[in-house]
């Protein structure tokens, strides 16, 4: 639970390299307590090593992740809430819903059966739409239900910083616009920073109100073209949004084309 | 031209006529010792090639066997060697058991029959720590301490039963060797008198042993046995291999060193001297008075009588599946 | 009406077919053409476990017990051992080579050197049964403990978990299925090593075959080795109805 009502997020200089290759250098940026950033690039481009790095997961070779005034990298020790969604969904196999939902409270060593895990639990089964399944274990779910499922558990904790890395690519494309559609509900109904690696320009564009292009170890911030609420998926054929994934398209090949040769 | 053809239907005839004559002849000539083809048979042993066998390998390396126009393959076995199946089965024509094995087998169905006998006193024996000062096997038996035997062996019933009164000794499974013998000074095991306790001399534990034939329980051993139908279908061919047979236990007994050589050289586990001691120390085992006016390897009706009784009363056959004396055995050479 | 003769020919079938077996068995043994002393009669292994059932039935007792007592050091041992070796890569490194002589070592030359060791009793059949039974237990746990995916690992991080926690609510349920497979294995194992140990000390069925051997009973033999591979058969049977109990909810082994 996190003590801090607001905060603001600073990275400075961040780079991290690995085996003597450079994953990405000198990141820098800085973001309000409520924002819903993209971190887009292909695959192998280090998204995936700097989201880990933001979350706390890995040491960063160089360079600081700041909270407002409080200074250390390790965001798992501070007192800051996070969640990390996974690309594959990750749940516990041998856990019914209910229970791998609860997992983040049961670790947080709150009483498992308290009424008020009970009301948790099922306040974010009920926002994710998955209240009548609580009894089902993850192999009798489809694809999509595990990945609410997975949200459901990261959402139970109340973060305020959530970390996802790729949550729907691997589902079918009418599930992961539905989920892209919740989601982005889901982020407008309760605070919360997101930072959500994606390969797709769409999905990014879409979801996000910061678009982080990730080429070559460094970023570059593409802004939103869409208005922060009652976003549809109709508004993905609309000429300000092709333009903008025209841009960034013609961003990444050109920088492709180059670190192919 | 019709003197050439008959020339050469001359010649051929006599030319057939000389194949079949020549073909005819080990058949006519079946007691004389040259033959084209010798027949080829097998002999199994029940242990690795040591000093107790060496009568047979002397056979094959002094030619007594080939002379009787016998091609023998001696078989090498080990632990569990399931000689009197094999012979029973009819997979061998001759196999190396211990007397008693002769006795339960048939009762068992096998209907193997013994024909020669190199050991006329059983050579098994309890060996024990000679610091410890046993007159007896009874002292034996009556003492704290380990004693390993082979489980449900006939001659080890025998022992429990016969001792059994005052029993204090531990009677545990004999596993092989003698280190057990060597690291535990309360330890007595049984052994073969031609083997363990030599081993157990050099490496510095003096043993005294004990004859197992002594308590009264004497079966003939390494005993070779045929299949009685076998006996029945080929007796000449049992008769020269019993004959060669006898001449190379004689031949050994008098220099064993030709053939103890061959027999390291196939078990080179055992130490040269310990192999020349063992072929002294058995001797008196396999000479006996009888021996000496009956010929090396004979048997008597009255040993198997007892023997066969000896092995109802420990249980190992039931009274109805003994049977008499001349079914487990046949003497067959002719006494010097 | 088809479907479910079907379903119950299905069934029966294996059971007609073992009647077979056994009948062509006792026939062929009956006319002579395997001697009874290589291949007794069913009906003769039936009368041999009647008439020494005492023997037999006090000998499976003792089996029991020693191959069960080998089999829990080899499962507790071998998941413990298995979990340092997964996660602790330089004691993995040392010791593993090691380990695989468990899985090499024959058995039967190492008996007698286990009896001088550990004396005639059971604690030498013990022993030998921890041995032979060991290895897969040992192999299950390592590849289980090291299969945790690593995103499960940073989720507990993230929840900033216990180190405890984590290994009772997630390494220990997510390696449970792959554990059972090494008892799948283990448990069969014990019960040989149990019965080779037996040859030389205790009082267990491989003692039972040990003397029947020497006395040619080989209708005794077969009736002791029958009742083994039965005690066999019902091991794998205690072991799936483990597995169902406590993984079936989730885990179907046929994934």
């Amino acid at each position: 639970m996190g003590n801090l009502d607001s905060f603001a997020f600073k990275v400075d200089s961040l780079s991290l390299s690995f085996q003597s290759k450079v994953v990405f250098k000198n990141i820098n940026f800085e973001t309000s307590d409520r924002q819903f950033i993209a971190l887009l690039g292909p695959s192998g481009c280090g998204k995936t090593s700097l989201l880990r790095c933001l979350a706390g997961l890995q040491a960063a070779s160089l360079g600081t992740i700041e909270f407002q005034a409080q200074v250390g990298s390790d965001l798992v020790n501070s007192k800051i809430s996070k969640s990390f969604v996974f690309q594959k969904d990750t749940l516990l196999e041998w856990r019914n819903v209910y229970q791998n939902v609860a997992l983040g409270l049961e670790l947080q060593s709150l009483d498992f059966k308290s009424k008020e895990i009970q009301q948790k639990v099922l306040a974010a089964l009920r926002s994710v739409g998955l209240e009548n399944v609580q009894d089902l274990y993850p192999h009798q779910l489809s694809g999509g239900m595990r990945m609410r499922v997975a949200l459901a558990r990261a959402l139970v904790v109340d973060p305020q910083i959530l970390f996802m890395d790729e949550p729907f690519s691997a589902l079918d494309e009418p599930t992961r616009e539905r989920l892209s559609v919740e989601l982005r509900e889901l982020f407008l109904s309760r605070p919360m920073l997101i930072f959500f690696v994606t390969h797709s320009i769409s999905e990014a564009l879409f979801l996000a109100d910061r678009v982080f292009v990730m080429q070559n170890g460094a970023i570059e911030e593409f802004p939103s073209v869409l208005p922060s609420k009652n976003r549809s998926l109709e508004h993905r054929f609309e000429p300000v949004f092709v333009n903008a994934s025209k841009a960034i398209f013609r961003k990444t090949m050109k920088a492709s084309d180059a670190s192919s040769v | 031209m019709l003197f050439s053809k008959r020339l050469i239907f001359s010649i051929s005839c006599v030319f057939f006529f000389s194949f079949s004559v020549l073909a005819q002849a080990p058949n006519a000539q079946s007691k004389q010792t040259k033959t084209l083809t010798p027949n080829k048979i097998q002999l199994a042993l029940n242990w690795k090639a040591e000093a107790e066998f060496g009568g047979f390998y002397e056979g094959n390396i002094k030619n007594f066997y080939k002379e009787k126009s016998l091609d023998v393959s001696i078989i090498e076995g080990g632990s569990g060697a399931p000689v009197p199946q094999l012979v029973a089965s009819k997979k061998v024509e001759f196999g190396i058991v211990t007397g008693d094995e002769i006795i339960v087998a048939q009762a068992r169905g096998m209907d193997i029959v013994a024909l020669f006998a190199v050991y006329q006193i059983f050579p098994q024996g309890i060996m024990t720590h000679e610091a410890r000062g046993f007159k007896s096997l009874e002292d034996v038996f009556n003492a704290p301490g380990l004693l390993a035997l082979q489980k449900g062996a006939p001659f080890a019933l025998y022992l429990e039963k016969k001792y059994a009164k005052n029993k204090k000794v531990k009677v545990v499974p004999f596993t092989g060797g003698v280190a057990p013998f060597i690291k535990n000074s309360d330890f007595s095991q049984q052994c073969f008198v031609t083997s363990e306790p030599l081993s157990a001399r050099k490496m510095g534990k003096a043993a005294k042993t004990f004859a197992v034939a002594d308590s009264g329980y004497n079966p003939y051993t390494a005993v070779v046995i045929a299949h009685r139908d076998f006996i029945k279908k080929n007796p000449d061919l049992v008769d020269r291999f019993l004959k060669a047979t006898q001449l190379g236990w004689d031949s050994y007994l008098k220099d064993p060193k030709a053939a103890n050589d061959f027999m390291r050289k196939l078990n080179p586990s055992i130490e040269e001297d310990i192999f020349q001691l063992s072929s002294e120390v058995q001797v008196p085992f396999i000479v006996s008075d009888e021996t000496k006016t009956n010929g090396t390897g004979f048997m008597t009706s009255a040993r198997w009588e007892e023997l066969g009784k000896q092995l109802v009363d420990v249980g190992v056959i039931k009274a109805k599946e003994l049977k008499s004396a001349s079914s487990y055995f046949e003497w067959r050479l002719p006494s010097k | 009406m088809q479907a479910q003769f079907k379903m119950t020919l299905n069934r029966f079938v294996p059971f007609l077919f073992f009647c077979v077996v056994l009948i062509f068995w006792e026939a062929v043994t009956r006319a002579q053409w395997i001697e009874a002393y290589l291949l007794p009669s069913p009906s003769a292994i039936l009368k041999v476990t009647h008439d020494e059932s005492t023997l037999l039935f006090r000998a499976l007792g003792q089996t029991f017990q020693n191959s069960m007592l080998g089999l829990v050091c080899s499962v507790i041992l071998g998941t413990v051992f298995g979990f340092l070796f997964a996660r602790v890569t330089i004691l993995r490194r040392i010791f593993y080579p090691y380990a695989i002589l468990f899985q090499t070592v024959p058995v039967i030359a190492v008996a007698p050197l286990l009896v001088i060791w550990f004396g005639y009793g059971n604690t030498s059949v013990i022993v030998s049964s921890f041995i032979v039974s060991l290895f897969p237990m040992l192999a299950a746990s390592i590849e289980a403990f090291r299969a945790v995916p690593t995103e499960l690992q940073d989720l507990f991080r993230i929840f900033r978990s216990s180190r405890y926690d984590q290994f009772k609510k997630l390494d220990f349920p997510y390696a449970l299925p792959t554990l059972f497979t090494g008892l799948r294995i283990s448990a069969g194992l014990a019960i040989i090593g149990a019965i080779v140990g037996e040859f030389l000390s205790g009082q267990g069925l491989g003692s039972v075959i040990d003397v029947a051997k020497t006395q040619y009973r080989s209708d005794l033999v077969f009736a002791a080795i029958a009742l083994a591979t039965l005690f066999g058969v019902f091991m794998f049977f205690i072991v799936e109805i483990l597995i169902q109990f406590f993984i079936g909810h989730w885990h179907s082994s046929r994934k």
